[in-house]
């Protein structure tokens, strides 16, 4: 499966400069890409602007919309909850990239050897992923219980007093980033392995030759060749990130307190639980601000990166 | 980086990876094989002392839990049809093909992954309530034939794959479509096995909005079904929820899903060395 | 061609079949949130109503209360709704305001089963809102004390406790280490406690429960016309001491609890503050050997309250108004039959249910019929949900948690949960 470009020059960075193979203009791309357009103009631009065209209005899901200017936009100025909800989300975003780039990576990388068993291993890592939100939320619910849970039991083995996890305001968010760990590092542990996949196994020889260590292979031969990999499980991996929802709704709602609502629980509250829809388009609009920004920044660091290479 | 590690220091690594992983895991499917009474106490018991099946009983018994199964089945595997379909045409459009817009449009689709879907949910209730087609099988497919990871897989990897083959075929005589049938797509198995595996995936999970555009149980999803008699914190349930019951709905929905990953993980995965493409 | 034309005869006879029996049946759609053993017993109640009425079909959607109303929402969004619609009385204001829900004034007035006398009045009235009536009454659930039998009688305990001198007296006697020592007792281990006294709601029951308090001390919420917080900080303040001593101060109740019926069932408490929706789960664990017996909530300050709410019906706005007599027939049916609901722990409305033999055989549950006279709902307002929801970081959960979990400054945090509450009613 090559679902991830062989090299940087054939692969993302070409991809994102719009740049391709020259071929006279016919009408045969638009037969291709119709169908697809049909259903993503309908069931998902359509709605998605008509979603973000709420935030100038005072829609309460009935009734016609109202025009409200950007007095949406200047009541989030006066709200406290946003301040939490954003600070929450940055700090979820900040511990939980990271663990899951490396620790994928390292199972990606530990999982890649050619050894007996490692199909076994590569099953269950991803077998998290496939287990449904809801039930992930009521399981890890269970496992972080304070008095009973299984965690708590095995850290007391190890001397560790009882940790309240999700019913106290400091812990609560790392039994989320805990969750959304085990939940997801299959997904970009095996997007890791496919990109492994397409690096030259002569390349390791060569380098091996060359006398260098595992960490020096890695540091030079692996990571570089990682890196349009890299690029898009990271894009991926933060674009879910502050988009995390599912686990919140299911295990703590956002609280205790204000400990872990995050944006997009909050546009949900505020949406659904507060019929203020025009208000709640306006957060998920500038949410999408920040992405585009993150996205933005990404993509540069990226192009950066390769000249650097070249 | 092969040969760094020993043998025994891999199996024992490898175990305490597999059972890290694991555990929460084979915890659900111990808890729903334990009557309610070893459930309750505070010593940890991974092998129930009485076995029972008394839990999925309940759930089958009280819940139409075949009715959703088959409706998860059923709209999981057209959905993912529906994907495969149009997604590898569009991501081959995007691409190996030159036209007008091209940059701007995949610009345009992928920034879709910025919004989140509890913005568009109501928006697409009322499109689908105009088309007269809320609360059925329509509105749990239909959606997901505009999901954006699917093109931008299948596109990365139509990027990786070499174009002399196409030219060959098109030196041929070949028709654009001839190409991308006979010469690209027999290529594209294992990215559409991606795919396919992760679209049936998230349509298989997906919640939020089955929850709201389905209402009868001849529709109705697994993930909508058990939220019922899951102890969801977020659902507020007043009165005593059984915990056997809720893992026992936990480990019937998630059975499905693993047992098909399990059958096509050797694609999933394992068949990107074979695939023989060299780009 | 034949063929064809064939198919097509046999395709447009059987929507013709099918559309007779679509004309035949009147199909219903009816909503509610009861998740629990609840949910079993109202789908056996819609099944007796469907086998007894040939020409209705009453179909029953289950999903909890939150989901749920996403869905009415949405659903309303679209000019769809079902036909009847189950809700709380507190939660009516806010889809009155919406235009969700119709007044229904006209029915009752024509209804021989909703008769305002036949009602515990607290029932009758709380369906109103503005002189007008939006809702049909159903069922009513309030906080009662549950105690264990045993505990109480190894603790030399005779009667449940009615007022906080007895409360803590029973508290201290009740909470015990695994040294068996009680609070006070020298060398009395806190780290060490195998047995607490009473349950503390870590969720949004947290601040049901002061809510009851402070109504005790005669507090008061919101101003006349709801548009600020008229709270006595004083008196706020003194409810939540009680309950956060009861954790920090007296360690009557375990900290950072989840699982209240759990642990009272296991032993791990000896009382149990919670609706009458634990009754059955209560029953089921008899078999397990436990003794229980219920209380009213015990009167800690000046005069009796208790928190409480209940179950009704509305009548969407966007229903087809040609069903509207089918569907009240369906719920005057509940009504009628609503001994049946019974099992689910709820308790009875109805005067002559409440005088009847067979509820007085129920276990449990008169201790908690005796005080319904006393039940304090939280205030019917349109900004409900912004100002209460259980499930969403509200002033009032907030406020609960940071007290209860956190132990945090009292007075700080019933100050802040009162100008947020006032922020929120500011905005038109």
């Amino acid at each position: 499966m090559r679902i991830l470009p062989r090299t940087a020059e054939s692969g993302s960075y070409a991809a994102l400069a719009g740049l391709a193979p020259k071929r006279r203009p016919s009408l045969t791309p638009y037969y291709f890409i119709l169908p697809y357009l049909v259903f993503f103009v309908l069931f998902r631009l359509g709605p998605s602007l008509a979603g973000l065209g709420i935030a100038f209005t005072n829609w309460q899901a009935v009734g016609t919309p109202r025009f409200v200017g950007f007095a949406n936009f200047e009541a989030m100025a006066r709200d406290p909850r946003l301040g939490d909800a954003f600070q929450n989300t940055v700090f979820f975003v900040l511990l939980t990239v990271p663990t899951l780039i490396v620790l994928s990576l390292a199972l990606a990388l530990f999982l890649n050897q050619p050894r007996r068993g490692r199909a076994v291993g590569r099953v269950v890592v991803f077998m998290p992923y496939v287990i449904m939100s809801t039930v992930v939320g009521v399981l890890w619910t269970w496992i972080l219980d304070k008095d009973f849970g299984l965690l708590n039991v095995y850290l007391n083995f190890f001397g560790i007093a009882n940790v309240p996890w999700l019913v106290s305001e400091s812990t609560a968010m790392y039994g989320i980033i805990l969750t959304t760990v085990w939940w997801t590092v299959g997904y970009d542990m095996v997007l890791f392995l496919a990109g492994l996949q397409d690096i030259p196994h002569e390349l390791y020889e060569a380098a091996r030759i060359d006398g260098a260590r595992a960490w020096g292979v890695f540091r030079f031969v692996t990571l570089p060749l990682l890196a349009p990999t890299t690029f898009l499980v990271l894009m991926l991996t933060i674009i879910n990130s502050f988009q995390v929802f599912d686990q919140v709704y299911v295990m703590t709602s956002g609280g205790p307190g204000t400990a872990t609502l995050t944006l997009v629980q909050y546009i949900y509250t505020t949406s659904f639980q507060f019929q203020k829809f025009g208000y709640g388009s306006a957060v998920a609009l500038i949410l999408f601000g920040i992405l585009v920004i993150v996205a933005f920044f990404q993509i540069r660091g990226y192009r950066r990166g390769l000249k650097g290479v070249e | 980086m092969s040969r760094t590690i020993s043998r025994a220091a891999w199996y024992v690594l490898l175990a305490v990876v597999v059972a890290l992983v694991l555990a929460p895991a084979l915890w659900m499917l111990s808890t729903s094989i334990k009557p309610e009474r070893e459930i309750i106490t505070t010593q940890i018991r991974w092998i129930p002392q009485n076995f029972t099946v008394e839990h999925f009983q309940a759930i089958v018994q009280n819940y139409p839990m075949m009715q959703w199964l088959f409706n998860s089945l059923f709209t999981a595997t057209a959905a993912t049809l529906l994907v495969l379909v149009l997604d590898s045409m569009a991501g081959y459009a995007f691409a190996r093909m030159e036209f007008r817009g091209r940059g701007l449009l995949f610009m345009i689709v992928l920034s879709m992954l910025f919004v989140p879907i509890q913005i568009t949910v109501v928006p697409l209730f009322i499109l689908f309530s105009r088309l007269g087609l809320t609360d059925t099988y329509w509105a749990l497919i239909l959606p997901v034939g505009a999901n954006v990871t699917g093109v931008f897989l299948m596109r990365q990897f139509f990027l990786s794959i070499p174009g002399e083959l196409e030219e060959a075929a098109r030196v041929d005589g070949a028709s654009a479509f001839r190409v991308f049938w006979s010469v690209v797509l027999p290529l594209a198995r294992p990215a559409l096995t991606a795919v396919a595996i992760i679209t049936f995936l998230s349509t298989w999970n997906s919640f939020f909005w089955p929850l709201i555009v389905t209402r009868s149980d001849s529709v109705r999803t697994l993930p909508v079904g058990i939220a019922q008699f899951l102890s969801l914190r977020a659902g507020m349930v007043q009165g005593q929820m059984s915990i056997g019951q809720s893992m026992a709905g936990a480990v019937f929905a998630a059975l499905p899903p693993i047992i098909i990953f399990v059958i096509l993980q050797r694609y999933f995965i394992e068949g990107i060395s074979r695939t023989g493409i060299k780009g | 061609m034949r063929k064809l034309s064939l198919m097509l005869l046999l395709v447009a006879l059987l929507t013709g079949v099918m559309a007779l029996n679509a004309q035949d049946v009147v199909t219903l759609e009816f909503w509610g949130g009861w998740t629990g053993p609840d949910g079993a017993i109202m789908q056996q109640l819609v099944d007796r109503y469907n086998a007894e009425h040939p020409g209705v079909q009453v179909n029953l959607t289950v999903q909890a209360w939150s989901p749920l109303f996403d869905a009415f929402i949405a659903a309303a969004s679209a000019g769809e709704s079902p036909d009847i619609m189950a809700m709380h009385p507190q939660e009516t204001a806010m889809f009155i305001n919406l235009g969700l829900i119709e007044p229904v004034d006209d029915i009752v007035a024509a209804s021989e089963v909703f008769q305002k006398d036949a009602y515990v009045s607290k029932a009758w009235e709380l369906q109103f809102y503005n002189g007008q009536m939006w809702a049909l009454p159903f069922d009513l659930g309030i906080h009662g004390l549950y105690y264990n039998l045993d505990l109480f009688e190894a603790a030399g305990i005779e009667a449940p406790p009615t007022n906080a001198e007895e409360f803590l007296a029973a508290a201290r006697l009740l909470t015990v280490d695994a040294a068996g020592k009680h609070p006070g007792d020298e060398g009395f281990d806190p780290a060490n406690i195998v047995q607490y006294a009473i349950n503390m709601h870590t969720n949004h029951h947290g601040f049901y429960q002061w809510y009851a308090l402070y109504n005790q001390l005669g507090g008061q919420l919101l101003n006349e016309d709801a548009t600020a917080c008229a709270m006595d900080i004083d008196k706020a303040v003194q409810a939540w001491q009680w309950l956060q001593d009861l954790v920090y101060v007296h360690y009557a109740a375990p900290q950072g609890q989840t699982d209240y019926a759990r642990d009272f069932i296991t032993g791990r408490t000896a009382m149990l503050v919670d609706g009458p929706w634990q009754i059955p789960a209560m029953i089921a664990a008899e078999a397990e050997g436990l003794r229980w017996a219920t209380a009213p909530y015990p009167t800690i300050f000046d005069k009796a309250a208790v928190w409480g709410s209940g179950h009704n019906f509305t009548l969407p706005t966007f229903a087809d108004p040609t069903k509207r007599d089918e569907a009240l027939a369906f719920v005057e049916w509940l009504a009628a039959n609503s001994f049946d609901w019974l099992a689910s722990g709820q308790l009875p409305i109805r005067n002559d249910l409440i005088a009847s033999e067979e509820f007085k055989e129920l276990p449990g549950r008169q201790a908690f019929v005796d005080m319904l006279p006393n039940q304090v709902l939280l205030p019917n307002i349109p900004k409900f949900s912004e100002i209460f929801a259980s499930n969403a970081p509200t002033p009032m959960m907030v406020m609960g948690q940071r007290i209860i979990l956190e132990k945090a400054d009292i007075r700080t945090e019933v100050q802040n949960a009162c100008d947020a509450i006032t922020a929120i009613l500011s905005i038109p």
